[in-house]
């Protein structure tokens, strides 16, 4: 089913994306994207979950250009991305693990990108630097590792970019950094000028900045909703019931109401459930079952993914034994 | 979730070949290569020019120039084969890495746009660090009382030089950029690159150095001509056949050919999709044909060296390839998959390939790769011969003559080879090729003599037999005790080790073994002490041509300790020279010194050697005027003889066209290498058989 997006749209489109590494029909091969699908809306924080392995990198790499992917393609604005310079232009990748010029600096990190982007900003460039409290002329390669990551967020917001690809960007700042490395990536986005994509495993990171989720698993999408939708639809019960009585052992067999219950766990007469539905449906559904007591407790966005892995049978008590 | 948009497929921006601002920003980066290479050049150059001209007799200082900054000095050979590989490496690193080819392909530069401008960066580094030299060159050559006057000439070679040395550069950098791209670790784009540079006769000579027998089968202007190289690569080929139609010198040839593999290394570049930034190769069919290469190389390699270590033999030939292409098929998995886990992967691989080079090899004894067969007529060559002869008449200087032949031709090398008859000359120089002995000189006399051999060889007729058929009436004649019948006798004294064919041929000088040239001049001394000259003519043996051909490889001290120096001895003596502040034991063998034993006495030598004479040495041997000083390759070089010197009348080499037995040329039109012509004075009035 192929159509034209118009030329006013301004969403990146992720269609159909798939990847493989390795020669088909080896032992060495392996699909990292399969048909992935997905769109992001200008403006927004998009972030990118998944288990080790799901492709959330590959992803990314596609997103920036620097794979051709098998199948499927990439646009920002309806302009496809691969090879193309004036695209790229707007668009900065931060990798997970960041390169700079062997015993280069800041400064001549920040002069190169000067003469490669053409939205380079002296100005945010100085602004950030002294924020950051990064010294110029040191080689990058005695910073430590949170250091290097604030180096290159430096420079990839010196850059303008309009798209800001970060794959696991948070991972080594220290939370005081990390609040004002997302109270940036807020603030661009706020003035309409970066669309960030952040691609982490770390859920609590995401769930304070990331207005929308996409969740990878196995080279393909499982969902790419809203935090706030992703997160009224999913609630855990806390419920005290009577022994004995029938709705007790329903509650039991699992069932709790007509909604979808993701799991079921029983300590005496109290029962922790996750069930699925809004927030009306699940305390009217509590209530109708004459509790003694029941609470409604909010899911962390770390819970609605291992919910959620778990139904798509990804097994946690395995690896805990 | 959007499921409704599918591949979307709009016009790519190609993003150009070249980006001005990336070029300003990786040579900013690169200013410290760039400064390397000036301290070089300083010292290659200046520093050495200075130091060096200090030593010469000041009358020799001008011929000293030209040679420093033409030939003699090595300095900007290594510097501009160190750089090119150096520069190469360092434009394409980035591919090598996984973080890098992320950052790099993330930038906003098209891939063939990076590769270029980081590679214009780094040419450019090399071209821009020729100028502060030469400044200080200007400055030198104006302060130095002895290099002023030839300051034009100075700075007109350095300008020369530096033209030259950034041809040899660009061609390294471009075959060391193509390997980079096509492979994807250093240690496989350097084993590519020396590959690709032809690096099998070195190892060879090496080989044979290691075991007592240097012969390199490479000279030192190996890397200019490139003669390897080009049999690796029929473009290489084609290119220098349009070469040499539209005479180009070789040095636009190197630049061709190095344009051929950077458009090579761009296409890699331009095609090399994503995935494979992680993965060496940029196809895995690509990676297949480099391991296959890399195989076959090793077993032909290997087959080489256990030839040579066995003395001989196409068994330990053919044991040397197969154990040599299992050995690089297992080394190739472990270098091309990073673990010996993996070293015997793909048998049927290995026995493909190992079919391929017994096949390759299967086909050398039947002459396939033969490339020289043309036979120039006789109008084309004006005269080559090698012959400095004489003529005997008594039957049993002739017997012992016969003797003595037998046990030159028993040389070591070919004792399990049937002697094959007698020619009408000796032919000490022995030709092989794959260890086949060819005899190469022909002497064609006669339009017949010359329609009959292009008959033979294009019916494919046994070369050497028909020599022997040729040469056999003469011979019968001399055994039958035939009092006209003569045998004429060429003695060649060459310690010049050998050459190699453009078509990977082999050619050894077989000197004769120095015992057999021992008793050649024995039987001389004997037949003049017993005979008189009235029964030897004068002319016997009139020339001894001594090859000082240092450039060859063959150390002149080692010519000297030779146990031919030993009979020769008596008739020399030491002598010193002062060569700047040391006193240097030089030319023991002085031909000056012999000019009253023998009526022609040659000396054949290069710039290298000369520099080693003095200057009243020198005056000493044109005084005996018989002596002959030859430096260069070329016939070119051959022509820009010292002014002082002269080049004797009889001596005369042949250029022609077309390839000749006796003067070859390369595809490039050059004179790969000339046989003179040491004719005794009195040539021409030699007695009718």
């Amino acid at each position: 089913m192929n159509q034209t997006l118009p030329i006013n749209d301004t969403s990146i489109r992720i269609t159909n994306v798939s990847k493989t590494f390795g020669s088909v029909g080896t032992r060495d091969c392996v699909k990292s994207l399969d048909s992935v699908t997905a769109e992001i809306r200008q403006g927004s924080i998009f972030g990118l979950i998944g288990s080790n392995g799901a492709g959330k990198s590959t992803l990314l790499r596609v997103m920036a250009g620097i794979l051709l992917p098998d199948s499927g393609g990439v646009t920002y604005a309806g302009r496809e991305v691969y090879e193309n310079t004036a695209l790229k232009q707007e668009i900065v990748y931060l990798s997970d693990d960041q390169f700079f010029f062997p015993h280069g600096t800041i400064a001549d990190m920040a002069d190169y990108y000067r003469r490669v982007y053409d939205h380079w900003s002296d100005e945010k460039y100085d602004r950030l630097r002294h924020i950051f409290n990064l010294e110029a002329d040191r080689r990058i390669n005695t910073f430590s590792k949170g250091m290097r990551k604030q180096a290159s967020v430096l420079l990839a917001l010196s850059c303008c970019p309009k798209y800001l690809l970060c794959d696991e960007t948070f991972d080594g700042l220290d939370p005081v950094m990390r609040q004002f490395v997302k109270r940036l990536f807020a603030e661009e986005v706020a003035d309409g000028n970066l669309t960030p994509i952040i691609a982490s495993h770390n859920m609590r990171e995401l769930e304070d900045i990331c207005d929308h989720i996409g969740l990878l698993h196995k080279g393909g999408i499982l969902f790419d909703r809203e935090v706030d939708e992703l997160k009224s639809n999913i609630h855990k019960v806390q419920l005290v019931l009577t022994n004995g009585t029938p709705e007790a052992e329903n509650v039991y067999a699992g069932h709790f109401g007509d909604l979808p219950v993701v799991s079921t766990k029983r300590s005496g007469s109290v029962f922790n459930l996750v069930v699925r539905g809004s927030y009306e449906a699940v305390t009217g559904t509590a209530e109708a079952l004459n509790p003694v007591f029941y609470e409604l407790v909010p899911l962390t966005l770390e819970e609605i993914f291992i919910c959620e892995m778990e139904e798509k049978g990804y097994d946690f008590d395995g690896f805990i034994g | 979730m959007t499921s409704t948009v599918s591949s979307v497929k709009t016009a790519r921006t190609s993003g150009g070949w070249f980006s001005s601002r990336l070029f300003a920003a990786e040579l900013k980066r690169g200013w410290a290569v760039g400064l390397l290479y000036a301290i070089i050049l300083f010292f290659a150059y200046p520093v050495a020019l200075m130091i060096a001209s200090g030593n010469v007799h000041p009358e020799s200082v001008a011929h000293y120039v030209e040679e420093f900054m033409n030939y003699s000095n090595p300095i900007p050979t290594i510097f501009a084969t160190g750089a090119g590989i150096f520069s190469a490496l360092t434009a394409c690193g980035y591919l090598f890495n996984k973080r890098s080819v992320d950052y790099v392909f993330s930038l906003p530069v098209s891939r063939q746009a990076y590769f270029l401008t980081r590679g214009a960066a780094g040419v450019t580094c090399a071209m821009l660090a020729w100028i502060p030299s030469a400044l200080i060159l200007m400055v030198v050559s104006l302060a130095s009382g002895r290099l002023r006057p030839l300051f034009g000439l100075i700075m007109g070679d350095y300008a020369k030089a530096a033209g030259v040395f950034l041809c040899l550069f660009f061609y390294f950098f471009s075959v060391t950029l193509c390997a980079c791209a096509v492979c994807g670790t250093h240690v496989m784009s350097f084993c590519m690159f020396l590959f690709f540079s032809g690096i099998l006769p070195l190892f060879y000579a090496l080989f044979n150095w290691l075991f007592g027998e240097f012969r390199p089968h490479f000279y030192d202007s190996y890397y200019i001509r490139l003669s390897f190289f080009e049999n690796l690569s029929g473009i290489v080929r084609i290119w220098s056949r349009v070469g040499r139609y539209l005479s180009f010198g070789f040095l636009l040839l190197n630049v061709g050919i190095g344009l051929v593999y950077l458009v090579i290394a761009i296409l890699s570049v331009m095609f090399r999709r994503g995935e494979n930034a992680e993965s060496p190769f940029v196809y895995p069919k690509v990676r297949a044909v480099v391991k296959y290469f890399c195989m076959t190389a090793a077993a032909l390699l290997g087959s080489l060296l256990f030839q040579a270590v066995a003395g001989g033999g196409y068994f330990w030939m053919l044991f040397g390839a197969v154990s040599f292409t299992i050995l690089g098929w297992m080394l190739c998995n472990t270098v091309f998959f990073k673990t010996p886990k993996m070293m015997f992967h793909a048998k049927r691989g290995m026995l493909i390939a190992l079919a391929c080079v017994l096949i390759v090899l299967g086909l050398f004894p039947l002459d396939i790769f033969r490339m020289n067969t043309r036979i120039p007529s006789p109008s084309m060559t004006e005269s080559v011969e090698i012959e400095d002869y004489c003529t005997l008449h008594n039957p049993d200087l002739i017997r012992l003559f016969d003797t003595v032949v037998k046990n030159a031709y028993a040389d070591d090398y070919y004792d399990d080879k049937p002697y094959d008859g007698y020619s009408r000359y000796l032919y000490v120089i022995w030709h092989t090729r794959f260890g086949i002995p060819v005899a190469k000189s022909v002497r064609i006399t006669s339009e017949s003599d010359y329609k009959a051999l292009m008959d033979a060889v294009r019916a494919d007729a046994d070369y050497p037999s028909m020599l022997v058929e040729q040469m056999r009436t003469p011979l019968e004649a001399v055994y039958r005790d035939d009092p006209h019948a003569s045998v004429n006798l060429s003695v060649l004294y060459s310690t010049v080790p050998g050459f190699d064919y453009p078509d990977g041929n082999v050619q050894d000088y077989r000197s004769v073994s120095v015992k057999a040239a021992l008793e050649l001049l024995d039987i001389y001394e004997d037949a003049v002490r017993t005979n008189g000259a009235s029964v030897l003519e004068k002319r016997s043996i009139g020339a001894i041509l001594f090859y000082a051909y240092n450039g060859y490889g063959y150390d002149k001290a080692l010519q000297i300790t030779e146990p031919m120096q030993d009979v020769l001895e008596a008739a020399l003596r030491k002598s010193e020279s002062k060569w700047g502040n040391e006193t240097v034991v030089v030319n023991p063998y002085d031909p000056s010194l012999l000019s009253g034993r023998f009526e022609t006495i040659k000396l054949f030598c290069d710039g290298d050697y000369l520099r080693d004479v003095t200057e009243e040495e020198l005056g000493r041997w044109m005084e005996t005027g018989a002596l002959t000083v030859v430096y260069g390759y070329t016939v070119d070089d051959y022509a820009m003889f010292d002014p002082h010197l002269s080049l004797e009348a009889t001596v005369h080499h042949s250029y022609s066209d077309e390839n000749d037995p006796s003067a070859v040329y390369d595809n490039y039109g050059y004179v790969r290498y000339v046989f003179f012509a040491g004719k005794a004075p009195d040539y021409d009035r030699a007695p009718e058989r």
